[in-house]
């Protein structure tokens, strides 16, 4: 198994500009209020890393109730709306209207040079080392069109499918050997590789999605998912306080080694795990700086109030090193 | 050709430290069976849990289907080629004896049975920072090779100065024809061959009658391609760092799994240039590391040996003809200096 360690000058504001992230978080509020009311369409659950059915009340965010698991540590919510009503929220709500036009068109540029560049180079790079005739292509549930259409691009796949994507309004944009499906019915088999990036935290039982994507692969057919995670820097510092627990965008905060235990009991065999997250320190940091009262290790705010940029730049570098970033990556091959 | 006969019998010739390395091997491996062991000192084949020999033709008369041969580097040849001689496929450890004649020997003997396959233990080639590395070379995304630099250094260890590593009659040099010569073979895996060579050879510290610092630079003549090694036994900390540069960017690998862990965690750092508006390479490109975990190569390259035998495909990494090429490099780097 490997580890990959990834630095470049990526800045909170190049993918979450703060007046954008603040106006999407009370479109969250006004909405979640406004389409999540009805208990009838949220179900409650244990907890989806380990079953564990004893989770602690963490705290309440927006109208949901963030839960805590002392067995794997993950942090999730319930009750929970279902995927049903989870994708009819971002699909109508003005806050997931804001979130594809304005949100994630804003910093498109930004994202896509800092983020989906990269994603398409990992692919690649994996298919490459472990799968040099993989042609068949699925991404699950993706906010990106730029992705597929960057992948369409690539001569490397005869067919992508793109299930439940939720970038409604470019459909029409989208043609030649990509396929659009709101449907799993409609798959079939023999992927080669199956995509979940950010997508395990907000539906509504990972554990499910990732045996489906093992009955959906061919033999050593490669499922990457890109997540967040609770066993990294940012919610292990934070805690509660963590500006990025969101719901319904994240309502499973996996642990690491809870994530890792479902992909191989799926049946995977894992061949990466990475946590190339670029931005905890920095989440911490301002964090500690917009609110010095915030319960905080003394230590960390020593090192805040003391140290310059480099010193964080090694800690973030650390982290990734040690798969203590809150950001991971994982590609595994079914067996 | 005859189907061959599953589980493969296996033997062991030098039942040492790396004979019993690879007895764990070959206990993993579905399709091996160790039938015996053989070493001149009996009571290192006491807890081998299998018929063991002082002769290892003996061994040999008992008809495995290949055999490990792990002993000092002078007994390499005679070993290898009377197991060849009776149709028995060898593994053998690197370094191929202690000369190119000794290699070149085991060559000939490989060219007068074709269907044997014999194979060294260059198990450099498989470690993960390694294939990776190879992978991004071959695809020339950063277009050619221009050059290498390779540093593999070790601080002695206990014993060094009386190890038989260091006795010429047994090992046929030093530090590089023991540990140096990983090195030199991975420059040839990465670049193809070289034909020029200048070295500097040094007993600096040990005072062992064999060299303990090498420094060589080596050229192919035609491309240009030019590497650089420095071999050492007096790197006080273990080194392991191989560089890589192309045309439009680098490779580096830092450190290398071993089972003693302390070469460093084995690193590939991979950076693309990039570019002024004028076109001229800025320096300090963004560089992209993968950490690697585990350490297969012993295993992995069993594997490979075991599929060339099992559906008789020709040894694609560490064959005869390996061998001989990386034993003519040592043997240049020798002929060029004189130990001082």
């Amino acid at each position: 198994m490997k580890r990959v360690v990834f630095l470049d000058d990526l800045k909170e504001a190049d993918i979450r500009p703060q007046d954008l992230y603040n106006e999407y978080k009370r479109l969250l509020e006004q909405d979640i209020k406004k389409y999540f009311s009805k208990t009838s369409l949220l179900k409650a659950i244990d907890c989806p890393g380990c079953s564990d059915d004893k989770p602690e009340f963490l705290l309440n965010k927006m109208g949901f109730d963030y839960r805590s698991c002392s067995r794997c540590g993950s942090i999730f919510v319930s009750p929970r709306p279902t995927d049903k009503a989870r994708r009819s929220f971002y699909k109508n709500s003005d806050a997931g209207v804001f979130l594809r036009t304005n949100f994630l068109g804003n910093t498109l540029e930004s994202r896509s040079e800092k983020i989906i560049s990269y994603r398409i180079q990992w692919i690649m790079e994996l298919i490459e080392e472990y799968l040099p005739g993989a042609k068949k292509f699925l991404d699950y549930a993706t906010r990106y069109p730029t992705f597929l259409e960057q992948l369409s691009a690539n001569a490397r796949f005869e067919s992508i499918i793109s299930v439940f994507p939720e970038f409604y309004d470019k459909k029409s944009l989208l043609r030649g050997k990509l396929k659009i499906i709101d449907s799993e019915d409609g798959v079939g088999g023999g992927i080669d590789v199956f995509a979940a990036f950010e997508v395990l935290e907000r539906v509504f039982d990972p554990s499910r999605l990732i045996k489906y994507a093992y009955s959906v692969c061919k033999k050593k057919g490669l499922f990457v998912i890109i997540s967040t995670t609770s066993s990294g820097f940012e919610y292990q510092v934070l805690g509660k306080n963590s500006p990025n627990i969101i719901p319904p965008d994240r309502i499973n905060i996996l642990s690491l080694e809870a994530l890792t235990a479902q992909i191989e009991q799926a049946g995977f065999e894992i061949i990466e795990i990475s946590t190339p997250g670029r931005l905890d320190v920095e989440i911490v940091k301002k964090a500690y700086e917009k609110n010095p009262n915030i319960p905080l290790d003394p230590f960390w705010k020593y090192l805040f109030r003391h140290r310059d940029e480099s010193a964080l730049h090694s800690l973030q570098e650390y982290l990734q090193q040690f798969r203590l970033s809150s950001h991971v990556r994982i590609a595994a091959a079914k067996k | 050709m005859s189907k061959t006969k599953l589980p493969l019998k296996v033997g062991i010739i030098g039942y040492g430290k790396v004979g019993k390395i690879r007895h764990q091997c070959i206990k993993v491996h579905p399709l091996l069976e160790l039938t015996g062991v053989c070493d001149i000192n009996a009571d290192a084949c006491r807890d081998s849990c299998t018929t063991s020999y002082s002769d290892y033709k003996e061994l040999l008369r008992a008809s495995p289907d290949l055999v490990f041969v792990c002993t000092y580097n002078r007994y390499i040849p005679e070993i290898s080629i009377e197991a060849i001689s009776r149709g028995i496929h060898v593994f053998s450890e690197k370094p191929p004896g202690r000369t190119l004649e000794d290699v070149r020997a085991i060559q000939d003997s490989a060219m007068r049975n074709p269907s044997v396959k014999v194979k060294f233990g260059f198990n450099h080639r498989y470690h993960q920072a390694i294939i990776e590395a190879k992978a991004v070379v071959d695809n020339r995304h950063l277009g050619k090779v221009m050059w290498i630099r390779g540093i593999y250094g070790k601080a002695g260890g206990p014993g060094y100065d009386n190890n038989w590593r260091n006795k010429r009659d047994l090992s046929g040099g030093g530090i590089l024809i023991d540990q140096g010569i990983h090195m030199l073979d991975l420059f040839r895996y990465f670049t193809g061959e070289y034909d020029e060579v200048k070295s500097f050879l040094r007993n600096s510290y040990w005072q062992v009658g064999v060299e303990d610092n090498v420094f060589a630079i080596l050229r192919n003549s035609k491309t240009g391609q030019t590497a650089m090694i420095h071999s050492s036994a007096t790197q006080w900390r273990h080194k392991f760092i191989l560089e890589i540069y192309l045309e439009r960017g680098y490779l580096e690998i830092d450190g290398i799994l071993s089972f003693t862990r302390t070469y460093g965690r084995e690193t590939l750092k991979i950076a693309r240039c990039l570019y002024d508006k004028n076109g001229y390479p800025m320096p300090n490109p963004q560089e992209n590391m993968t950490y690697y975990d585990n350490d297969n190569s012993w295993n992995d390259e069993i594997n490979e040996f075991v599929d060339c035998i099992t559906n008789n495909k020709p040894i694609s990494n560490g064959g005869v003809a390996d061998a001989v090429k990386t034993m003519e490099l040592v043997q240049k780097i020798y002929d060029d200096d004189k130990i001082i």
